[in-house]
């Protein structure tokens, strides 16, 4: 026996994806001010320390091109990237490259815990057929978008815990968020500038906590959205 | 992460105030803050429901008044909170760490050194253990239980040569059948009754969360979760630990092995081996057949007695000697060949000298060192359990002049040495001390065909077998 050089059991990994907005329209504060949220969270999510189970952390970016900046990879050894913005806004396309990965047992292991994945955007998807491109658009009308559907329905889409916020006001498509979520119960956070993005992000990472602290990480209660004023809560 | 009482003033039920200053910790019922003198923590629950705050309320109360009358290391309110806040504040524990971090081990440094080194090594965790089990008994004899034992409310001290266990977040004692917990334990070390919904926290499920605790203190592995669980979904940790999954050591079953758990021959005694099993084959769903807080803190402490420390890496092992050459033992961690020591095998007699007959082989083994080394009444009498057992009896200490080993009577009775060459009985009066030869035999008491006497014999495995 050569017990120094032995192998302990890897814990869970309890998987965090982020699906970050970088169309150009979130040039200036509102890209500076993700990125600052993104840092601070991922310092925060560092501290945590548990048996149960060891957070892994991917960003996807949709801005003109859909890009993987950050493969799931622990949280102790990711190493965040500045986001640019630029381009438009092709997030079907990003919901189904993340549907692709949640399914593959080499990106996201058999072993891992259900993820959380955290849309954030500032407008309106660019790759929406025809039919969903008039005002008219509800909630039930995104459900039925191909791209979100196949999430919804894959295995693990189906499982995970779905946050989203939307930056800035009016231009932001809060049904495509509350789509995204499907879960009356988990209201969309407005951001109106950057520390409204670092106030979602803190209850975010929050989330994260209580699920890798949980008595069951994959049946947790989310954290009281107390902190946000009534109008940021898009329910 | 509001921080809503931090500086502000919070008033016991005798109206003395404290102030906050910062949070410790928070969890599901509540959140720990620090007192600004730094001597005390407060603790001040958050659970919702009117009915529920009044039964904690109730709980609080109760603690308070009784947790002083039972003689184990819990830290429990020294207060109650007033109005409108429900807690309690309680002595603030310093020198310590969650028993957490001797199961996760450091970050860029080898598991031989944090295991040995950085935690103390085997020995160590024995020697917890032992005071961990002593707690528990200390609680069940009161007629309590813990119902939500876990690695985040144990503490355990900080510095490796200090040996200390200490329990805290006392509010989820409670007196079994007296009320319904208000919170469930954490399923790491639920026991399957608990996860099932059959059962409500008691003294039985205590034990199922002990015998964990020791499990994973001394392997770092949970028992139940073998490689096919740890690989597998997490829907199978969950159905594991409702004990749908064997033992991770079952003899019968090797469905459920672990790659990742240190091997039971490197942390465990024969006896442990046997409770562990208990534990975790009958015991999942038997609860009676499940090893008591009593059996854990004797084996516990009879194991840290029987191991020996690595002269190359300093880890403490067992030192059994390997086949094929009985004077030597090897290092598990380092591989390092040491002589086998010297030991001080103890057994059971009962009949007169030249009449007499063993009964139980080898019920404990106490390595010897060049530094003095206690027997205790553990050792040398049947039934002298917990504290009763750490009474010192006797002292072997080596002479470097007549290199020997010699032996002390320190305790209160007459201790009797038996010479291999006459058989002849020699008393050993109280105070004083005498050499012992390779193969001379030690009885802690009168020998009689009526009684029990536990006897025990040096070997040196340099010396020769005997």
């Amino acid at each position: 026996m050569n017990l120094d050089k032995f192998d302990l059991a890897k814990p869970r990994p309890l998987p965090v994806f982020i699906l970050a907005d970088t169309s150009g329209s979130m040039k200036g504060e509102k890209i500076e001010g993700l990125n600052a949220a993104l840092r601070e969270m991922v310092a925060a999510l560092r501290e945590q320390t548990d048996i149960r189970g060891e957070i892994h952390l991917a960003l996807i970016t949709f801005g003109g091109a859909i890009k993987v900046l950050q493969p799931l990879t622990p949280i102790t050894e990711v190493i965040l990237p500045e986001l640019r913005a630029n381009g438009n806004t092709p997030m079907g396309g990003a919901f189904f490259l993340l549907k692709q990965i949640l399914e593959d047992n080499n990106q996201l292991p058999v072993r891992a815990y259900a993820p959380t994945l955290i849309l954030v955007s500032d407008g309106e998807p660019t790759d929406t057929p025809p039919e969903l491109k008039d005002e008219t658009n509800t909630v039930e009308k995104f459900l039925e978008w191909e791209p979100l559907k196949a999430l919804h329905t894959s295995t693990i889409g189906k499982k995970s815990i779905k946050l989203a916020v939307g930056i800035g006001r009016d231009e932001v498509n809060f049904e495509i968020l509350k789509a995204f979520v499907n879960n009356p119960d988990t209201p969309v956070i407005r951001a109106e500038d950057a520390r409204g993005i670092t106030k979602f992000f803190h209850w975010a990472t929050m989330t994260i906590f209580s699920r890798s602290v949980s008595r069951n990480p994959d049946h947790t209660a989310l954290p009281p959205w107390d902190d946000f004023k009534i109008e940021d809560l898009v329910i | 992460m509001s921080t809503k009482f931090s500086g502000n003033v919070v008033f016991d039920i005798k109206g003395k105030p404290y102030i906050l200053n910062g949070i410790i910790g928070r969890g599901a019922q509540g959140v720990v803050y620090n007192e600004q003198q730094g001597e005390l923590v407060i603790k001040i629950s958050s659970t919702a429901s009117l009915a529920q705050r009044e039964e904690l309320k109730r709980r609080y109360q109760w603690l308070y008044e009784n947790l002083g009358n039972i003689n184990a290391p819990i830290a429990g309110p020294l207060a109650l909170l007033a109005n409108p806040y429900i807690g309690y504040v309680m002595k603030r524990v310093k020198g310590h760490l969650p028993f957490t971090t001797l199961l996760i081990p450091t970050p860029d440094t080898s598991l031989g050194k944090w295991y040995n080194q950085e935690t103390g090594g085997l020995k160590r965790r024995l020697i917890l253990g032992a005071l961990l089990a002593r707690a528990f008994r200390s609680l069940h004899t009161s007629g309590l239980a813990y119902c939500d034992l876990s690695d985040t409310n144990i503490l355990v001290a900080k510095d490796v040569k200090k040996f200390s266990v200490v329990l805290i977040d006392s509010d989820n004692l409670s007196v079994p059948g007296l009320a319904e917990t208000l919170v469930l334990g954490t399923p790491l070390y639920m026991a399957p009754e608990i996860l099932c919904e059959t059962h409500q926290p008691d003294s039985l499920t205590d034990s199922h969360s002990l015998a964990v605790l020791l499990f994973m203190l001394l392997h770092l592995n949970h028992p139940l979760l073998g490689d096919v669980v740890q690989e597998g979904p997490p829907e199978f940790e969950e159905q594991a630990l409702q004990g749908n999954f064997p033992y991770i050591y079952d003899p019968a079953d090797s469905s459920n092995r672990s790659r990742t758990a240190l091997p039971l021959e490197a942390v465990c005694t024969s006896r442990l081996t046997e409770l562990f099993r208990r534990a975790f084959v009958e015991g999942l769903k038997n609860r009676t057949s499940r090893p008591t807080p009593g059996e854990w803190e004797e084996a516990c402490w009879l194991a840290a007695d029987s191991t020996t420390i690595c002269g190359n890496c300093g880890a403490s092992f067992y030192p059994r000697a390997i086949s094929g050459n009985k004077k030597f033992c090897q290092c598990p961690w380092c591989s390092n060949l040491i002589l086998v020591p010297a030991l001080m095998i103890f057994s059971e007699v009962t009949g007169e000298a030249s009449n007499l007959k063993k009964i139980d082989q080898n019920s404990s083994v106490i390595v010897l060192r060049s530094s003095p080394i206690a027997i205790k009444a553990r050792h040398a009498f049947r039934g002298f359990f917990g504290g009763e057992g750490d009474q010192i009896v006797a002292k072997i200490l080596w002479d470097q002049g007549k290199k020997s080993y010699e032996i002390e009577n320190t305790g209160s009775g007459l201790i009797y040495l038996m010479r291999p060459v006459d058989k002849s009985l020699f008393e050993l009066r109280e105070g004083k001390s005498t050499l012992i030869p390779n193969g001379t035999q030690i009885y802690f008491d009168k020998l009689s065909k009526s009684s029990v006497t536990r006897s025990a014999k040096l070997y040196d495995a340099e010396k020769g077998a005997e």
